[in-house]
């Protein structure tokens, strides 16, 4: 299991951020999680290897993070999203 | 939230705790099974229409085009993008393609066009960088939605 928040360039939680694995061991579910109103999420991930995860929020500009999933540990991860600028 | 455009909700939207999934899914995880129904208690159908659903053969799907339209999690919230290609390969239960898709789309249909009509023949399900995947209406499944339809 994959579990983290977004945040954005203050540190404020991101509601409604976009979460998706791109590319992982195994087959990847083409789904989205979307981080709740204190900008958490959890991916219901089993298999261990690495993770690649992309976050999409309108106004941010999109991020792209790694995780490494060891056996049944539980790895949390933060998303730092700047804002769009222009 | 069908026909969502950004904010804008043309037929409203449902919601519904009524679910239907197989056991192939529930037990086994199976890729093979990755499919559902959420059932709606409101008669919302009447209102946007239907998309139809076949079982088709194996030369049938390979020298069809494949659409998929959805709602990718990169592309700005609640906007519906579409793709099309001629789908790669079958399997017994599984379809095979590279229209482009991302997270968020599964659950669409994949459906053809015959005639000006659209028929869905597997369901969206998986992402891949080598090919992306749905699962194909084979019999048991057709007759599965047929009987959670009603």
């Amino acid at each position: 299991m994959i579990q983290g928040e977004v945040v954005d360039d203050r540190g404020r939680p991101v509601p409604d951020a976009r979460v998706m694995v791109v590319s992982g061991p195994g087959p990847l579910a083409d789904v989205a999680m979307l981080t709740d109103g204190d900008g958490r999420f959890t991916l219901g991930l089993d298999q261990a290897g690495h993770y690649q995860l992309a976050v999409h929020a309108d106004g941010h500009e999109s991020a792209s993070v790694s995780v490494h999933l060891s056996g049944d540990q539980a790895d949390t991860v933060r998303v730092r999203l700047a804002p769009v600028l222009g | 939230m069908p026909g969502r455009d950004g904010t804008k909700l043309p037929y409203g939207s449902a919601t519904s705790t009524n679910f239907r999934t197989v056991n192939g899914w529930i037990n086994n995880g199976s890729e093979e099974y990755d499919y559902g129904a959420i059932i709606l208690a409101t008669d919302l159908g009447s209102t946007t229409g239907w998309l139809g659903f076949g079982v088709y053969d194996d030369a049938t799907l390979t020298s069809s085009v494949g659409n998929i339209s959805g709602y990718p999690g990169d592309k700005p919230s609640g906007t519906q993008w579409y793709a099309a290609r001629t789908i790669a390969s079958v399997a017994a239960r599984k379809v095979f393609y590279d229209i482009d898709t991302a997270g968020g789309q599964s659950g669409s249909a994949v459906y053809r066009i015959v005639s000006g009509n659209r028929y869905a023949v597997a369901v969206h399900a998986y992402g891949g960088s080598v090919t992306n995947s749905g699962t194909r209406i084979v019999q048991p499944v057709y007759d599965n939605m047929l009987a959670w339809r009603t």
